[in-house]
């Protein structure tokens, strides 16, 4: 990998957060007593968007309140 | 209070997350604080008893040659620490019962462990006209191979519309 690719940040990030949502993704198809084999490529992809969404999602709401939590907006006590 | 609650948050999930690591780096470390002081020791020895003096030099390199040694140890360590934690859940002994539940599941559903052509979701026709190579390659190995080198995912609404829009072009062509 050269040095431009590895310090693309925000490739690195998507590329994370996309093995996450289909580790996610796939966990949640195990839940559900299938296996991925189960699906089409449609409805995997359908999955793996969802659990992205959630993950990008909780990465706002988590940066939202450490912005708050520097701020010294103490929700808490 | 909540100060307390961030901090220990954080230091329980480093250490959860990377306790391997971080004992050999302990451990590593510790190894070589060790030799210096028996390094250290011997040294004091030589010079309060006054005899030994020869052996210095090859103290010096006793010393260095067990850095070198404890280095070497230590990354080797650290390495199979890294790999086996990415492995990851992949590795893990439930999903693997999950995985046979959910087959056994099917194999009671249809018979046959696997989906039936009358129940198997259809694939749109677009897709498998684009790639069909990759899906039949990706189907066979890893399901989600194609996901992961796409740029934008495509979500519930996106095929909705993507479907109506084959199925205006097929009627203009008609």
């Amino acid at each position: 990998m050269d040095l431009k690719t590895e310090l693309n940040l925000k490739k690195k990030v998507a590329t994370k957060v996309r093995e996450k949502a289909i580790k996610r993704a796939e966990t949640r198809i195990m839940l559900a007593g299938k296996t991925p084999a189960d699906f089409n490529e449609a409805q995997l992809e359908v999955l793996v968007k969802e659990e992205e969404d959630k993950i990008f999602n909780s990465y706002k709401e988590k940066g939202l309140l450490v912005l708050a939590s520097l701020l010294g907006l103490s929700l808490w006590s | 209070m909540f100060q307390q609650v961030v901090r220990w948050t954080f230091i329980i999930t480093i250490w959860k997350k990377y306790k391997g690591q971080l004992l050999a780096i302990i451990g590593y470390l510790a190894s070589l604080w060790l030799v210096s002081m028996v390094h250290d020791d011997y040294l004091e020895y030589v010079s309060a008893a006054g005899e030994g003096n020869q052996t210095v030099g090859a103290s010096f390199a006793a010393k260095w040659l067990a850095y070198i040694v404890f280095t070497v140890i230590f990354y080797w360590i650290f390495q199979r620490v890294s790999k086996a934690g990415e492995v990851g859940h992949q590795g893990l002994g439930f999903l693997s019962k999950f995985r046979g539940l959910g087959r056994s599941n099917n194999e009671e559903q249809s018979g046959t462990g696997v989906w039936d052509e009358s129940q198997k979701p259809e694939t749109s026709a677009a897709q498998q006209e684009s790639n069909p190579e990759q899906s039949k390659g990706s189907s066979n190995n890893d399901p989600f191979a194609n996901i992961r080198n796409k740029k934008t995912l495509r979500s519930e609404a996106d095929l909705i519309f993507e479907l109506k829009d084959e199925k205006r072009n097929t009627k203009k062509g008609a």
